[in-house]
């Protein structure tokens, strides 16, 4: 208790200062008709014609130190161009950017490689490139060798190197800078998976040292997970900005929503694809996923109302029809299959048109990309009347949940330590 | 102006590690490594050399006092190959690293800087073979072995080839990006100025009112300048120096102005 009042008082009387500030930064890039990159085209024709294309509209953000900041967005929304502006590179037609302290920009992996020169030449080279001095390289040495496990190749000409090799001593070597403000570009998407850990691993060492770190990442989880604040950028405007977390689900109901638009009035289901078959005496014609408030969605949040309406249309009559839905996840999981029958619901017959709802009170399902699947069979579920097999996309997202898997199971947690007293947990 | 000069400062190894890359991949795959740049000014002496003494004899040679001429090419002909390949290294140097800039931040003369470094560092040596060429020519034409009275006039001719080709290169490398055959222009503007500086011939005195004219080229002036340290044994001319020193120093600042003013937009134009 003493604890947490105290962290508090610390954290508001120590005001972390603003390491980042962009302020209204615009920036156009020259879109050429036609290139005239020589001084004899430029005598006869004049100076080529170009377009202006407006990659940054106003944009400004500050960061504070010791925070790390996500930059999201789709492709061509600006992202990069911020962080390059940021870094030096590229230059602003208006605004101003100002930042303290030293930066160091990990663009690309290996960034001043050259293929003759041997990986201990070439760290030295792309560590001072990266702004660190001899005494410093030569001190981390050992510990950039040992990172990129290739100690017995390190004398080696870089040009010998497979891709992979390559990669590992870049990312070593940039992984060891440790600048005051880090601005990273999307070089977290490289290498295999126990690579990807080490790297991120370092990242959240720095994060406790204190540094300043901007991503700019299509990996959604990972700036959820690393980032503190978010910025969200489309076509070079800013569209949302605040904690990670938020930022980060406004971009992705955005998404969803744009895509839910696309297929127009049918809305959460209808996609044309997956398979159906069935001798066809009883149709399902229309499938609707809906919320509790039967309203088509394409996305869900975990613990929301799910509902799914299926109108079928029975040629003859039909006795004792069992109306059925399945749930698949991704890489195939089949997560739920059920039916009237195993539900207990009796429907005697039917005959002509009418509607089947299917109700889940509170979806379990953590985020992810789910397929449904609806059906009608016999009685003896042998017979398939009509079997639209894995044809309905809807994805669901946590929210404020942070679980992984693929259902939430509402648990408790509790600490027994040997001797001492014991503290119940404290919900943060 | 003068504070992107102050930053240059800040990335002084940079600089160094720069010129040092430059020096290790020109000698990296070769096998006689050094001696291959040695090579070049010295097979350019002997082909003129051939041409002058045998092939086609300019009468007054002999006449105008030169002894040797393998050695007055050579003294010409030394610092011209360092402002040469400075240039023309420099030229290519921005386009050439275009996904170095894209990708990093450095003050961007860093490279036509070090490609004048690493040049310095060949031209040096090319010098100390040179001295040991002359001492030995100087066992046989006593006259040769005062040159170690003239050599502290290097101190001062250094310098200012230095900072010639400084602006120079910094001008055409800024120029390139945007004017991708300037390379081009370079090496054949360079050629003219070959044949117009004093290297392969002795100072022309029958140009009459033209004299000034052929005199503007900075060239000359440090050309004859280092002729008259290195091979004529003489003091050399306060003309010569104060002229190519203004020049040199105009130069600069006015090579390097246009670079910074062209330099923010490199990574989007390379």
């Amino acid at each position: 208790m003493m604890a947490s009042i105290w962290d508090k008082a610390i954290d508001t009387a120590v005001e972390r200062p603003t390491v980042i500030e962009a302020d209204d930064v615009w920036k156009t890039f020259k879109v050429y008709k036609e290139r005239n990159p020589s001084l004899k085209e430029m005598l006869i024709r004049g100076r080529s014609a170009y377009d202006t294309f407006w990659a940054l509209k106003g944009v400004s953000f500050s960061v504070k130190q010791g925070s790390t900041i996500g930059l999201i967005g789709e492709n061509g929304s600006g992202k990069s161009t911020m962080l390059k502006i940021l870094a030096r590179i590229l230059r602003q037609q208006r605004g101003s950017v100002r930042i303290v302290g030293k930066v160091s920009a990990l663009l690309e992996l290996g960034a001043g490689f050259h293929p003759d020169l041997t990986g201990r030449e070439n760290v030295f080279l792309n560590g001072s490139i990266l702004g660190l001095t001899k005494s410093e390289i030569a001190g981390k040495l050992d510990r950039i060798i040992r990172f990129s496990e290739l100690d017995q190749f390190i004398d080696t000409p870089v040009k010998n190197y497979s891709s992979g090799m390559y990669v590992r001593l870049g990312f070593a070597v940039a992984i060891n800078v440790e600048p005051d403000v880090l601005l990273i570009d999307e070089i977290l998407a490289v290498g295999d998976e126990a690579f990807q850990r080490k790297c991120l691993n370092k990242l959240y060492d720095l994060k406790e040292q204190g540094k300043t770190i901007v991503v700019v990442s299509h990996a959604l989880e990972s700036v959820r997970s690393i980032c503190d604040e978010a910025v969200w950028l489309e076509h070079g405007e800013m569209k949302a900005e605040g904690s990670a977390r938020s930022v980060v689900e406004t971009y992705l109901e955005h998404v969803n929503r744009r895509e839910e638009a696309k297929s127009g009035q049918k809305g959460g289901a209808e996609e044309e694809f997956g398979t159906r078959w069935g001798s066809g005496e009883v149709k399902i014609t229309g499938v609707r996923i809906l919320d509790g408030g039967g309203k088509k969605r394409k996305l869900f949040k975990t613990g929301e109302t799910l509902i799914v309406e299926m109108d079928y249309e029975a040629s003859e009559e039909i006795r004792r029809p069992v109306f059925g839905i399945a749930i698949h996840g991704r890489d195939g999981v089949h997560i739920n299959g059920t039916n009237t029958k195993f539900s207990k619901t009796i429907f005697d017959k039917i005959k002509g048109s009418g509607t089947v709802k299917y109700m889940i009170e509170a979806l379990p399902l953590l985020k992810g990309n789910y397929v449904l699947s609806t059906v009608v069979y016999d009685f003896a579920c042998l017979h398939a009347y009509d079997h639209h097999d894995r044809r309905y996309l809807f994805n669901v997202s946590s929210g404020d949940l942070d679980d992984y898997g693929i259902f939430y199971l509402p648990c408790a947690w509790e600490l027994k330590k040997k001797g001492k007293r014991n503290d119940p947990a404290r919900p943060i | 102006m003068i504070e992107q000069f102050k930053n240059l400062f800040k990335y002084k190894e940079l600089l160094l590690n720069f010129a040092k890359k430059e020096l290790k991949i020109k000698y990296k795959n070769s096998v006689l490594g050094f001696f291959w740049s040695l090579l070049n000014p010295i097979l350019m002496m002997l082909v003129f050399t051939f041409v002058f003494t045998y092939a086609f004899k300019p009468q007054g040679l002999a006449k105008m006092g030169i002894d040797s001429y393998p050695l007055f090419i050579l003294a010409g002909l030394l610092p011209w190959n360092f402002f040469n390949a400075s240039v023309i290294g420099s030229t290519i140097s921005i386009v050439g690293n275009a996904s170095l800039i894209k990708k990093v931040y450095f003050p961007r003369e860093l490279l036509p800087i070090s490609i004048a470094l690493a040049n310095l560092v060949n031209f040096a040596l090319e010098l100390l073979v040179f001295l040991a060429f002359i001492v030995v020519i100087g066992l046989f034409k006593p006259r040769f072995l005062a040159i170690y009275k003239f050599l502290p006039f290097l101190l001062l001719l250094l310098p200012i080839l230095f900072i010639l080709t400084v602006g120079v290169s910094l001008l055409v490398a800024a120029l390139n990006v945007y004017l991708r055959d300037i390379q081009h222009l370079v090496g054949i503007l360079l050629l003219m100025l070959f044949y117009s500086t004093p290297i392969i011939y002795p100072m022309p005195t029958n140009l009459g009112k033209y004299t000034a004219l052929y005199s503007l080229n900075p060239m000359v002036s440090i050309v004859m300048s280092f002729k008259n340290a290195l091979f004529w044994l003489a003091v050399p001319s306060l003309h010569f120096i104060a002229y190519s020193s203004v020049f040199a120093i105009v130069m600069f600042l006015f090579g390097y102005l246009i670079f910074i003013r062209l330099e923010p937009d490199f990574a989007e134009e390379v």
